[in-house]
């Protein structure tokens, strides 16, 4: 299997050779790193070689083929960057990185599919996060490599360009489908969720978790046309009666709570596409499928990548896992 | 691949879920939800032309991928975009 996972002089080693690359890691390890070609994001979590890893020593390495060309960087915060799709360049993709529950994160979250050129050409990328002991104390960064800047709040997006022969792909594995029971619908969009219209009857969201007792491990499940799309809970705060969820549900989409999912791993290695995985350019999973199917030291179909605070296919995605190829056309 | 004009009313019938198709490349499921709410605010038919053109020209941008041709030929059928 390739090597994904590389001591901090070694990827010092890669950047010193001009090399474009697309990094994961704990935030000190990435701040030995000189400035370069490159982007990181704080995370300690990986899907590595031999399987999920928790990790502070070494750093998760994308490295760009050398065929792509007309690659640039570029920092947005919260005011300029609906211009992230626009700004890929032609036959080309964006990887973007933000840092988690900063501004920049939840404008993206609510506002992306409202962005000029939304999904006409693949944005990627995933939300930066920490060691889960440290929640509350430190704060997920972004790298910016080529200047040298570390980000609490903003994206860094690294924009590149296919050469004519080549195409890229970006796709979904995600275990979850929408499981038989009630309807859920909301009045508007967000992340904090009071009101919730089940079947048609408005109630209290947390009440009504609450009375049920809803297994909140499993996500709310939306049905885009075929694609399961999921938005996860965060907590339950029975005090303010209210839900707080990792992505926001969007009013008059219809939500349904997961079906439960046995064993992720066989599931998962069942619905990914056997024939993508040698074209992988990169992919990452959710930290909290890492957690609740107890990814560590188990492996998920020969895929590596880092374990995130939230997947970006175009969008945000909760408990998915996103995946980029590159083929010939 | 022929990618039809946005004029033809099968763009419209996905976008209203007329006819329902399982789209095989993801960025259509976003888009087709994406649009089809749009015009849940807004169904004028200034709205339901941009739309059909924003969903026409997505298709055009990604047709070269094998995946969209097939989801083409799911709702124009194989005469509809040789």
């Amino acid at each position: 299997m390739k090597q994904v996972m590389y001591t901090a002089e070694q990827v010092k080693a890669l950047i010193e050779q001009g090399k474009n690359l697309i990094l994961a890691g704990d935030e000190n390890v990435l701040r030995k790193l000189p400035t370069g070609n490159w982007i990181g994001g704080t995370i300690p979590y990986f899907m590595a070689e031999e399987g999920g890893r928790f990790d502070q020593t070494n750093i998760y390495v994308t490295e760009l083929p050398d065929y792509i060309k007309n690659n640039f960087i570029i920092v947005y915060d919260e005011f300029n960057l609906n211009r992230v799709y626009t700004d890929i360049p032609e036959n080309g993709m964006g990887f973007i990185l933000i840092p988690a529950a900063c501004n920049t994160h939840l404008s993206f979250s609510l506002n992306a599919p409202g962005f000029e050129k939304f999904a006409f050409k693949p944005l990627l990328g995933w939300i930066t996060g920490v060691n889960l002991a440290d929640l509350g104390k430190v704060s997920p960064k972004v790298f910016n490599g080529e200047s040298g800047k570390v980000i609490e709040d903003g994206a860094v997006v690294f924009h590149m360009q296919l050469p004519e022969n080549k195409i890229s792909d970006m796709s979904i594995v995600n275990v979850f489908e929408q499981g038989q029971g009630d309807t859920f619908t909301f009045p508007e969009d967000g992340f904090q969720v009071t009101d919730v219209y089940v079947n048609g009857q408005k109630q209290n969201f947390a009440d009504y978790l609450l009375e049920n007792k809803i297994d909140t491990k499993l996500p709310l499940v939306a049905d885009y046309y075929g694609a399961s799309v999921n938005v996860s809970f965060q907590q339950i705060d029975k005090d303010a009666r209210r839900v707080d969820l990792y992505a926001p549900v969007f009013q008059n989409v219809e939500y349904r709570c997961a079906q439960p999912v046995e064993d992720y791993v066989n599931l998962f290695e069942s619905n990914m596409p056997k024939d993508d995985v040698d074209s992988i350019f990169f992919s990452c999973n959710c930290i909290l499928n890492y957690l609740y199917s107890e990814l560590e030291n188990k492996q998920t179909g020969g895929i590596t990548g880092p374990i995130t605070f939230g997947e970006i296919a175009y969008q945000l995605l909760n408990q998915t896992m996103v995946y980029l190829t590159i083929m010939d056309k | 691949m022929n990618v039809p004009p946005a004029t033809d009313v099968r763009w419209k019938d996905v976008i209203t879920g007329k006819v329902n198709y399982q789209f095989e490349f993801f960025a259509f499921n976003m888009c087709v939800k994406r649009l089809s709410l749009v015009l849940k605010r807004d169904s004028s038919q200034i709205t339901l032309n941009k739309c059909t053109q924003e969903l026409r020209d997505i298709f055009a941008e990604n047709v070269q991928l094998p995946k969209v041709q097939r989801d083409l030929v799911k709702i124009f059928g194989k005469g509809g975009v040789a």
